[in-house]
């Protein structure tokens, strides 16, 4: 071999080499930009995960008792001593973790049904993606006791890090939402008919009809004024016995003071409730059974109904049997009419704001027709409000930076 | 003298005139190559705006999108600026009444062909490239419509170019959905 060929075969080593050297190069420039890419998906993908657990909070909330979430299976809460308590799990374990093998080790705030925990290994989805959610009471109450029905949820969202190939990585992504919800008991009503205003025009002709409480009362009075007197005046002899329920006969109770004291009923005398509330009724309403219904103009129904039945003006039910609560907001009667029965409770108010934020009360008015029977049940109450979704009254990212 | 220096000479100046063409040839070869790499190189430069703004404004933006107080100043355009502010970070992840950490106040604005944000009490910093437009639609209070369009940033060689390429995406704000009942405790 000469030395001139010895020269060209090193110059064609040497351009091999650069030629491979920028294939290289290039492909681990393509993989880096891919491996970004995925990341950036990645991280995005744990955030909607988080916003999905929030989404099943919502979903899941109206059916729980916050209190025995709160304190977990076990009964007793564990106490909020840890920084990060209210989280499903903590951020440097949420990086860490291996979804399949992780189980949490205090049951306080995660959601159960018949002391089974519903997501005890999170909430599995596309891609090996999980999301865990976990409630607290909010911090104006003590850990372990709700009154107020305001409950924080944390959700975490993790998406599983890469932990084969060249850009191993031994994080996983992880995103932390909090919501501020409440769960809506406010028409969990204590009575087979309640009451709210100042005044009422009664018309109960016949015998034929019953208000049953059971261990409730049958009349339930809220507001100051002359309801209960207008009541026991429009009774013939012999009515009262027709108001069956704890207390005497006519069963009645004032519950003015009651309302007055608790967080949750105590809106009812706020006159934004009201008007918040009726703004946004027909975009909540729904066509299936149980529903919410609403009918803003009144009107006649027959047939049977299952839920929440919301009416405004005169409003008549003839051969209607109803499962859940019937809410009549006023602006003329509700009348019920021939065989039609209620198993859950009536709630009847007829008020509107002033302008300078007082609430007026007009009238309410009730006619009973017929054989009409009234009868309290707190099962098909609580049914019914399972319904309403829950209030949101916050929302925010939480980053571990943060006061957590 | 060996005979063969000669040849070695001939070969030398031969080689010498040779060269050249080959390296115009080689050039030649190569220049469209190149050209074409610089347009590809150009328009992944624009792709990989489009690609990586949506993903990366979401997750700013629903962290500073998402006021759990005062709604009104949460989202507001301020001429090209677009403003997001959230007072979350506060004792027991309520709010503490200021707005002064970086994740709790985010600006966006373009700023010739840079898309440019600014958190906190900082300033406005490149964060895209190639932005052609940047417009934020604020008509719907729980959605905000984010429209963007980017463009190569270098004059193209050989690809015709075909104008800047848009994208719109919509952010759902979620503390901005409506309730059945009041937010008043």
């Amino acid at each position: 071999m000469t030395r001139e060929a010895g020269f060209t075969f090193v110059a064609v080593m040497l351009m091999t080499l650069l030629v491979l050297s920028l294939g290289v190069y290039l492909c681990v420039l393509m993989a880096n930009q891919s491996h970004l890419t995925s990341s950036v998906d990645s991280q995005l993908y744990s955030l909607v995960l988080a916003e999905n657990g929030v989404e099943y909070a919502r979903s899941v909330l109206p059916h729980l008792d916050l209190n025995r979430v709160l304190a977990g299976l076990d009964g007793k809460h564990s106490g909020a001593s840890t920084l990060e308590w209210r989280n499903p799990l903590t951020f440097d374990l949420a990086r860490q973790m291996e979804p399949d093998a992780w189980s949490p080790s205090c049951d306080d705030g995660w959601p159960a049904h018949e002391e089974t925990l519903l997501l005890p290994q999170g909430y599995p989805s596309a891609g090996g993606g999980r999301f865990y959610i976990r409630f607290s009471n909010n911090p104006l109450e003590p850990a372990a006791e709700d009154k107020d029905g305001i409950v924080l949820v944390r959700s975490m969202g993790i998406t599983g890090a890469n932990r084969n190939g060249f850009f191993h990585s031994a994080r996983n992504n992880v995103s932390l939402v909090e919501a501020a919800l409440r769960q809506e008991r406010v028409f969990d009503l204590q009575a087979a008919l309640v009451l709210f205003g100042e005044s009422a025009t009664f018309e109960w002709p016949g015998e034929g009809f019953e208000f049953n409480g059971n261990l409730n009362p049958a009349v339930g009075i809220v507001g100051y004024g002359e309801l209960a007197q207008n009541l026991l005046n429009s009774l013939a002899a012999g009515q009262g016995v027709c108001f069956q329920g704890a207390g005497g006969s006519p069963s009645m109770r004032e519950m003015t003071n009651e309302y007055l004291a608790s967080p949750v009923y105590r809106r009812v005398f706020d006159t934004g409730f009201w008007e918040h509330f009726q703004d946004q009724l027909p975009a909540f309403v729904d066509t299936r059974l149980p529903g919410l219904r609403f009918y803003p103009n009144g009107g006649d129904i027959s047939g049977s109904f299952e839920g929440f039945l919301v009416a405004r003006g005169d409003f008549t039910l003839t051969e209607v049997q109803v499962e859940g609560v019937i809410l009549h907001l006023g602006g003329g009667r509700l009348t019920l009419a021939a065989d039609t029965s209620v198993r859950g409770a009536i709630w009847m108010s007829n008020n509107a704001g002033d302008g300078s934020g007082n609430l007026v009360h007009g009238p309410l008015d009730l006619r009973i027709v017929g054989s009409v029977s009234v009868a309290y049940d707190a099962g098909a109450v609580r049914r019914s409000l399972t319904l309403l979704p829950p209030t949101q009254l916050g929302w925010r990212i939480l980053f571990p930076e943060m006061k957590l | 003298m060996p005979k063969n220096k000669g040849a070695t000479l001939i070969e030398a100046l031969i080689a010498l005139s040779i060269g050249p063409l080959l390296v115009v040839a080689f050039l030649g070869a190569v220049a469209p190559v190149q050209s074409l790499t610089w347009d590809l190189s150009a328009l992944h430069d624009r792709d990989s705006t489009l690609c990586l703004a949506p993903p990366l404004l979401c997750k700013w933006i629903s962290g500073a999108g998402n006021n759990r107080v005062d709604r009104s100043t949460c989202v507001r355009a301020d001429g090209n600026i677009l403003h997001l502010q959230s007072d979350m970070d506060g004792s027991n992840g309520f709010p503490d009444g200021d707005v002064d950490e970086s994740y709790e106040s985010v600006s966006i604005r373009q700023n010739g062909s840079d898309l440019q944000i600014r958190s906190g009490a900082g300033s406005f910093q490149p964060a895209f490239r190639n932005v052609h437009s940047f417009h934020a639609d604020l008509a719907d209070s729980r959605l905000l419509r984010l429209a963007l369009a980017a463009d190569a940033d270098k004059a193209l060689i050989r690809v015709p170019s075909t104008g800047p390429k848009p994208i719109t995406f919509d952010l759902y704000l979620w503390n901005f959905r409506p309730n059945l009942f009041g937010e008043v405790p």
